[in-house]
């Protein structure tokens, strides 16, 4: 069943401030609420790779971190380049022991951000790999 | 809602965009990206969209809930109905459920003579048929046997050895009498049931039956010729040894019962904790159904008053742009 079934498709920005709205909760520590409005997001925006990233990190502050991983690979799949949930995944694995892996997604996170041009990328993929 | 006041306040200035940083991430410091500008006139579109998904959201759960719930219900139906039949298999399984074995034999001797007597000689077979199935199905009729057949092993042993001490008639000859008709009944019994088969062998009923009756009908007659001590103590000796076989099969028979009234009773006991569970259960799923419920709730309000903190934001940057 497809993720936006019978949902009439939002604005661009309808999506913004809904990303705002679950960012501003997730900062205020309403992790609960977050959840929802990222879960949402999912449904109503499945190819924008911040809603399956945000909705990871939720999962990640409720210390559920095997449904943050598979949410990240998800975000990964449906989206076809999600360089900031290859990061975040590559963090997880990293801390789990799991080193091959995690330098597996590092690399796609850096292989995008080139095919990209993205500073920003560059610059997160390049503090990662400087994570001790 | 607040963001249209925003936008008819500023008018042309509806469109001036303004920014509400959150704070810093706590759990992914730099990896979520910062929210974008937000405008007015976007915010009743989020909100709608929101609302209706988690009415999506909320109707999926339900009817997943209640899908749940119903299904529960059913395995709870199940395990009560297995309860029960293992409650009712524990009963049948008993000791004391069913005919005994003298009330099996009495059918069986009553139903066949009755046919035999009115020339059904088919019914006579069929009826027999019945009551020896009967007979082997019940756990009373194996725990009298084992019992009657004890009892006469051990009165045949005495019988033999004061017999072979004591060469007179007097009162062995009573006990001998007894000892007698009821291993031909015993013998009688067992042959038409075949009920050592199972245990045995195939078989082995016939012949054991056969034996004791045989042992029946000398001992009777050497009860009638009890000068005779030796051929007393013999024909007590072979009572013995039938009695003692036949006690032997249905002993094990007996096990067989005693061991399915203990599994049916686990099965009971099973049953009974899995229909407590998916009670648990069903009441777990109730309180979760609610709780997403109440948490919707609070989501909505929650999203309300965050784009109401944009809507403020907005207004005031408006302000500030209008001022200036």
């Amino acid at each position: 069943m497809p993720l936006a079934h019978a949902i009439p498709q939002p604005s661009p920005g309808a999506i913004e401030a809904l990303y705002a709205t679950g960012h501003w909760l997730y900062s205020q520590q309403r992790i609960v609420h977050a959840l929802t409005v990222f879960r949402a997001m999912i449904h109503i925006a499945p190819d924008d790779e911040r809603g399956w990233l945000a909705l990871g990190a939720c999962h990640e502050a409720q210390d559920q971190n095997d449904i943050a991983l598979e949410l990240y690979v998800a975000g990964a799949t449906l989206t076809g380049s999600a360089p900031r949930c290859e990061l975040a995944r590559a963090r997880l694995l990293r801390a789990r022991g799991m080193l091959e892996e995690a330098r597996n997604a590092l690399a796609e996170a850096a292989r995008i951000a080139e095919r990209l041009h993205d500073d920003d990328l560059r610059i997160l993929v390049a503090a990662e790999r400087g994570r001790p | 809602m607040s963001g249209r006041v925003a936008g008819a306040a500023t008018g042309a200035a509806a469109a001036v965009v303004v920014t509400s940083p959150p704070p810093a991430d706590a759990v992914q410091p730099g990896l979520l990206p910062e929210a974008q500008a937000l405008s007015g006139a976007t915010l009743n579109d989020a909100m709608s969209a929101l609302y209706a998904e988690l009415s999506r959201q909320r109707q999926l759960g339900m009817k997943a809930g209640e899908s749940r719930v119903v299904e529960q219900q059913n395995l709870h139906e199940k395990a009560v109905a297995d309860q029960k039949a293992a409650i009712e298999e524990q009963r049948r399984n008993e000791a004391d459920q069913g005919d005994g074995f003298f009330s099996c034999v009495g059918r069986l001797v009553g139903d066949v003579a009755k046919d035999v007597a009115t020339g059904r000689l088919a019914s006579a077979v069929d009826d027999g048929v019945r009551d020896a199935k009967n007979a082997v199905d019940s756990p009373a009729f194996w725990s009298d046997l084992e019992k009657g057949a004890t009892a006469v092993a051990k009165v045949a042993a005495v019988v033999g050895s004061v017999a072979l001490t004591v060469a007179t008639a007097g009162a062995g000859s009573a006990a001998i009498v007894g000892v007698a008709l009821l291993l031909s009944a015993g013998g009688a019994a067992v042959s038409a049931t075949r009920c050592l088969d199972g245990v045995l062998g195939k078989g082995a009923s016939q012949y054991v039956g056969a034996g004791m009756e045989l042992a029946g009908a000398a001992t009777g007659c050497t009860a009638g010729l009890a000068s005779a001590g030796g051929a007393v103590g013999a024909a007590a000796s072979g009572v013995a040894g039938g009695a003692q076989i036949t006690a032997g099969a249905a002993h094990v028979r007996n096990a067989e019962f005693a061991a399915r009234v203990q599994d049916a009773g686990a099965s009971a006991e099973h049953a009974r904790q899995q229909g407590e569970r998916i009670n648990r259960v069903v009441g777990w799923m109730l309180d979760e159904l609610a709780d997403g419920d109440k948490t919707q709730q609070r989501t909505m309000q929650a999203a309300q008053t965050a784009m109401q903190t944009n809507d403020q934001t907005t207004v005031s940057a408006a302000s500030i742009s209008l001022r200036g």
